[in-house]
């Protein structure tokens, strides 16, 4: 069999498929295009929630923290955690930005793909980021949630903290490995693989 | 009137559409999943669309990238609103046809097992357009173009004679 008979059947089926397709326009209202938007852009959404979740956090931080900022032993804690805090909030406008400078309708499909691919290395690489470092900013204001709510100097109590510290690594590693392994570790790989797939792609000629 | 002028483009290019569903989902539920997901992205960039290129050109594109992604996510079925009893573009009467054309079969069989990006290669060149358009909606030069569909065509060639 030649290719240009190949090329023909193809010709003359597209040719059936003009006569023969229809669209089913009831079906096609049904779709509720009102909501499409709000489908797709759900985790950019996800990523503004986060900033305004984090510049909350990241107020209360700076105001507990000058509020000591006599007391050493609880300023520097409380400042490394709004330091972290605002690490994660930078992060977050970081990547609301390469939500929005992705071209979605107009870029090729090559360089959608990747871009595509790149934003969810991102993604996930900060989501670790953000896994392992929120039970070390618990850890570090501890101390001044404690003196906080509770009136109690954990450093006059160190059987308290030390406990307080392990229960909460014991409890909060572990988990974040399993969540880290299961959701988001083959993930990371697949969007890699894809990434690597696609730049040689583009090169081999 | 919008929404008019977007069903009366589809409608003119519902071809393409179906064509791309069924060289990326074998599956006839997914298929409709994905025929109302490409609806939902050409819809979404309906009002950007300045006719800077071809209207068959910003669907290929969309279209072929929605296909894509689709076809590589892990989970299927979340996002969708709507689950539909039918699909949006359907033959009305001559699939039994088209089963019987066996150069057809054979044809989405051999794209079937191709991947992602050489899928949209070889529709793209299936469909008659030209390297320099083709090499326009993958974003690849149009040398790179040539190279790959011949590599295709050879293959393409090789299948087809064994069968």
């Amino acid at each position: 069999m030649e290719l240009g008979d190949l090329k023909d059947a193809w010709t003359q089926y597209d040719k059936k498929l003009t006569e023969n397709l229809k669209l089913n326009e009831e079906l096609f209202k049904k779709i509720n295009f009102n909501n499409c938007k709000k489908e797709i852009q759900k985790p950019l959404y996800y990523e503004i929630f986060s900033v305004v979740f984090y510049f909350l956090i990241l107020t209360f931080f700076v105001g507990a923290s000058i509020r000591f900022i006599s007391e050493p032993k609880l300023f520097i804690p409380g400042f490394i955690s709004a330091f972290i805090c605002l690490l994660f909030l930078i992060i977050t406008i970081i990547k609301i930005n390469r939500f929005l400078t992705i071209d979605y309708y107009g870029s090729s499909v090559l360089k959608l793909q990747k871009d595509i691919a790149a934003l969810n290395k991102l993604l996930i690489r900060f989501r670790k980021y953000e896994l392992i470092s929120v039970p070390i900013v618990v850890v570090l204001f501890m101390p001044l949630l404690n003196k906080i709510f509770n009136n109690i100097d954990v450093y006059e109590h160190v059987k308290l903290y030390i406990i307080e510290i392990i229960f909460i690594i014991v409890l909060t590693y572990p988990a974040t490995f399993w969540i880290y392994r299961n959701l988001y570790d083959n993930k990371f790989k697949n969007a890699e693989k894809l990434l690597s797939e696609l730049n040689k792609f583009e090169k081999e000629e | 009137m919008e929404k008019e002028e977007f069903i009366s483009v589809i409608k003119n290019n519902q071809n393409l559409i179906y064509k791309i569903c069924y060289s990326y989902c074998s599956d006839a539920e997914n298929r409709k999943d994905l025929q109302q997901e490409i609806l939902m992205q050409l819809w979404n960039s309906f009002s950007k669309f300045d006719g800077r290129v071809k209207i068959s050109t910003w669907i290929y594109r969309i279209a072929l990238n929605t296909a894509i992604s689709f076809y590589r996510k892990d989970s299927k079925h979340t996002d969708k609103k709507v689950t539909l009893d039918s699909s949006i573009i359907s033959l009305s009467n001559f699939e039994s046809d088209a089963e019987q054309d066996e150069k057809i079969v054979l044809l989405y069989k051999f794209i079937e097992r191709l991947d992602e990006i050489d899928k949209a290669l070889i529709l793209l060149y299936l469909d008659d357009n030209k390297y320099k358009d083709i090499a326009d909606i993958i974003g690849i030069t149009e040398t790179n173009v040539a190279t790959k569909i011949s590599r295709i065509k050879k293959s393409l060639k090789a299948q087809f004679n064994s069968n």
